[in-house]
């Protein structure tokens, strides 16, 4: 599972990863609705203790180090940034503080030549979790940190258009980039690490710091801190005192609970309030079963694939071919069989229907043509001479492994049904198993794999080059097309939205009539929500949001003590 | 005694050694580094190849070895590439929940397994020997991680949500409201927690050691000596519990030997099930995220237990028949 800042990035994140245990999932409604606020009975309240099923500890839940859930889930809860982002309407919104009390910014503004600059003026009298004052000093110091090379940060990307960052006083930064682009407010939106706790320790060993060997010492911004923390169990966040609101809830017990039907158990047993990681394809069937349950989708942020790698099949080189097997398969069979429900839908492209001004609702997917996939393959020579019900080329036969990783039983039933879907154009598929790290490794380390079933996550960001131009450094599948990378290019150079959307929707529709993949589906991950738990609000851009707002309806989960009796703030 | 023991454990040292030299270089023969768990498109190759030298991986591969073998043999085992955090401070955590469960699960493999084997044994052939045997074949072949399901499924969701009087918690090692429990409530919370993971632990190996002791007892209970002290009026319970059993408990000490490096190095899929924090957990995430030093780590452990479970036994034996010498 990715995280709200991993997924807010630049292309096409490949998270064949978490996708497994990825799911979907809505309350049944638009994504970004409360959750039931009017039905409850009395309205909100104060106190309680919501518990979240993660699937896995907190490791280094830091604004410099954070990759991947939950490490990247804590930024909307436990860190400030200039501005506070979400995702509404098909777009990236940025709020000041006025509107999140998330944001450290309570104005903005472009400036200098080409308005390539942009200045932000902070509330004053924040203060961290030690009680010590949020400054500009801070911010700077964080982008300074992120852009050093000795401190190898993941979020150093973006500090890569940024010239440099100054604090005019306290409570004022300016920061400069090096040109006028879209994604200026995007890169404004770093979540901003105390300055005052990490500076005197050299940038190559920051990655390392004592304090994340004990997360309770961590000094915060936002909402929560790490109350307590039993290791590969629970973390206990407990208000932040110094935020400038307070929680409704006294505290979020995290579980670390790493199997996904335990988790189920637990959501279906009332212990658990908010499970996190519910297979997508099991939500449908557990809301039948359990009706006041709901479900918080992080929609269509995933992308099943098949990707065809034509540096190592030569025959996947030609566009027909992959066009021809793509055809061979019955998506919506598929995804009718494996019963996902709305969860999921057709994938058409590189742009998720997410993406109010990218993605082309007119982009039709591949059909289901059998029929139509054999003539391609005949006429591109393919032809079965010797009847051995396997196509055949210069003495050669269309033969190929089909990899993808173990544990995920949505990929394993996938890779199933395609094999025989191929073998009735005659085409055979070779299926071969890796588990996850060797499956990367093969995927994006090495690229020395034939053809795979896997899945990216999607990337908030327009830009497309990181998967699909040429020199792209997540070009895994080898797709070279200068018509494509010219688009891209021209795109990249574009200083607004307005004018780069539509190189980016022409440069889509290009890489859709290569088929360098076969797009199977779009889905979504999904979050189980007890109806004990109110006030949440999961979007495409993450589960924890405004989480100051979540309370409890009724009593505490079963099997716990009433509030009252046990320390008072149960 | 005294001489052969300490011989035992300095023939160790080289073993064990070797052992986790060997485990060092295939390691490094897997797919994939510590740092693959960074790579998106976001993380350009060079901040990848940044964190490599930061942590050191960079280096040459006798460079590493030689400097995780001086940390070792200085009691340091190094720093946790998945954890972030030193890995002598992970440790001593996962060892302790770890054998909470198998100590219980132990108690429950050896004392309802060799229970249920005296019993088929005293009583072969009977409609209870038949019963038992067809349980501790079913039992023997069903798979933990299944079975353990299947208690989560009944005893905690089906009883919970049809309120029967006691069903257990499905996951976890204490509940959410611990801290405020008091001695003896907090007591009863961690056995609630313990009881289906130790059984689902546990009870496939006891149906292993009944099996086992069934076949010993029978072979002890038809010899001379059992007729003999029967002969001599002593009461069944005697010529079964201090007479047979005794002389039937070599094969049993053999598998307690086999059993012990389990108890540290816990029982991967129930853990995984359970959310038991322990050190099955820890081996196969430390393998799967290519942890290195945690891997080295946590076999070292293994391994000793093996060789210490290898010398329990041979000592026990001695113990239990005076005519083993072990000198």
């Amino acid at each position: 599972m990715k995280t709200a800042r991993d997924r807010a990035r630049r292309g096409a994140w490949a998270a064949a990863t978490l996708a497994l245990l990825a799911a979907c999932g809505d309350r049944g409604g638009a994504d970004g609705a409360a959750k039931g606020d009017s039905a409850a009975a009395g309205g909100p309240r104060q106190g309680g203790t919501a518990v979240v099923a993660e699937i896995g500890d907190l490791s280094r839940p830091m604004p410099l180090f954070f990759q991947g859930a939950p490490d990247g889930d804590m930024m909307d809860v436990m860190y400030m940034a200039l501005t506070s982002q979400s995702w509404e309407n098909g777009h990236a919104v940025y709020r000041l503080s006025d509107e999140s009390p998330m944001a450290l910014a309570w104005h903005h503004e472009y400036t200098g030549p080409d308005s390539a600059a942009m200045r932000f003026r902070m509330r004053s009298a924040l203060k961290w979790s030690d009680g010590q004052p949020i400054t500009a000093h801070d911010v700077v110091w964080t982008y300074q940190a992120a852009a050093d090379e000795k401190t190898a940060s993941p979020q150093s990307y973006m500090t890569e258009q940024i010239d440099s960052v100054q604090a005019e006083n306290d409570s004022t930064v300016v920061i400069h980039f090096k040109r006028r682009y879209p994604g200026m407010l995007f890169d404004a939106a770093l979540n901003v690490a105390p300055r005052h706790v990490y500076a005197a320790t050299p940038r190559d060993k920051l990655g390392t710091h004592a304090v994340f060997s004990d997360l309770t010492k961590m000094v915060v911004s936002g909402a929560w801190m790490v109350g307590a923390h039993q290791r590969g169990q629970a973390i206990t966040l407990v208000p932040n005192p110094h935020f400038p609101v307070r929680p409704r809830l006294d505290r979020i017990v995290m579980r670390v609970i790493p199997d996904p039907q335990t988790r189920i158990v637990e959501l279906l047993n009332g212990t658990v309030d908010f499970a996190r990681g519910i297979p997508f394809d099991q939500a449908p069937v557990l809301q039948q079963r359990q009706p006041g349950l709901s479900f918080g989708r992080e929609s269509r942020r995933y992308w099943e694939f098949v990707a065809w790698n034509a540096k190592t099949v030569p025959q996947f080189e030609d566009p027909q071919i992959r066009r021809a097997l793509g055809m061979a398969i019955d998506v919506n069979g598929i995804m009718q069989q494996l019963r996902m429900g709305d969860y999921a839908e057709r994938a058409a492209g590189p742009y998720s229907p997410i993406f109010r001004d990218l993605h082309d609702p007119a982009s039709q997917p591949l059909p289901h043509d059998p029929e139509g996939a054999k003539r391609i393959l005949d006429a591109q020579g393919w032809r079965d001479t010797d009847n051995d019900g396997i196509r055949d080329k210069d003495g050669k036969p269309f033969r190929f492994t089909l990899m993808t990783n173990t544990g995920n039983q949505r990929r394993q039933d996938v890779v199933t049904i395609l094999q025989r879907k191929w073998k009735e154009v005659g085409v055979d598929a070779r299926i071969q198993m890796y588990e996850l790290t060797t499956f990367f490794d093969h995927l994006i380390t090495k690229r020395d794999y034939q053809a795979a079933l896997g899945s990216w996550g999607v990337g908030l960001d327009a830009d497309l080059s990181a998967s699909w131009s040429s020199q792209g450094a997540y070009n895994v599948v080898g797709y070279a097309n200068p018509e494509v990378d010219a688009m891209i290019e021209r795109a990249r150079s574009q200083p607004t939205a307005a004018q780069a959307n539509p190189l980016w929707r022409a440069a889509a529709a290009r890489i859709v009539q290569d088929q360098p993949y076969t797009w199977l589906y779009y889905y979504d991950n999904t979050t189980g929500i007890s109806p004990r738990l109110r006030g949440t609000h999961v979007t495409s851009y993450g589960a924890y949001a405004r989480s100051w707002e979540w309370w409890v309806n009724g009593g505490p989960q079963r099997g716990a003590a009433p509030d009252s009796a046990k320390g008072g703030s149960r | 005694m005294l001489a052969y023991l300490v011989r035992r454990l300095l023939g160790a040292i080289p073993l064990l050694l070797g052992i986790l030299t060997l485990i060092f270089f295939v390691l490094q023969l897997a797919p994939g580094d510590p740092i693959a768990k960074f790579a998106n498109p976001n993380v350009s190759p060079e901040v990848l190849e940044q964190m490599r030298r930061n942590f050191g991986l960079d280096r040459p591969l006798h460079e590493q070895y030689g400097k995780w073998l001086w940390s070792f043999v200085t009691g340091d085992f190094g720093y946790s590439f998945g954890q972030m955090r030193p890995i002598n401070e992970i440790l001593p955590g996962i060892l302790w929940n770890t054998m909470q469960l198998t100590l219980i699960s132990l108690v429950v493999i050896f004392v309802v397994g060799m229970l249920i084997g005296i019993v088929q044994a005293v009583r072969q052939y009977s409609i209870a020997d038949n019963v038992l045997t067809f349980l501790a074949l079913f039992f023997y072949s069903m798979p933990s991680f299944w079975f353990a399901l299947m208690l989560i499924l009944i005893f905690s969701l089906r009883a919970g949500q049809d309120g029967w009087a006691l069903s257990f918690p499905a996951s976890g090692m204490t509940s959410i409201d611990y801290e405020y429990l008091t001695g003896a409530e907090k007591f009863r919370d961690r056995v609630m927690h313990l009881i289906l993971p130790a059984i689902a632990l546990g009870i496939g190996s006891a149906a292993g050691v009944a099996r086992y002791m069934r076949g010993a007892m029978l072979e002890v209970i038809h010899q001379d000596f059992i007729r003999t002290a029967r002969a001599k009026g002593l009461s069944e319970r005697t010529v079964v519990f201090k007479h047979a059993l005794r002389n039937a408990l070599i094969p049993i000490i053999t598998l307690l030997g086999l059993y012990l490096p389990f108890l540290l190095s816990g029982a991967v899929l129930v853990e995984t099930i359970f959310a038991w924090p322990g050190m099955g957990r820890a081996i196969v995430d430390a393998i799967l995220a290519r942890d290195y030093p945690m891997v080295m780590a946590t076999s070292f452990v293994i391994a000793s237990m093996v060789v210490l479970g290898n010398l329990l036994s041979d000592v026990l034996y001695a113990v239990v028949d005076p005519r083993i010498r072990n000198d």
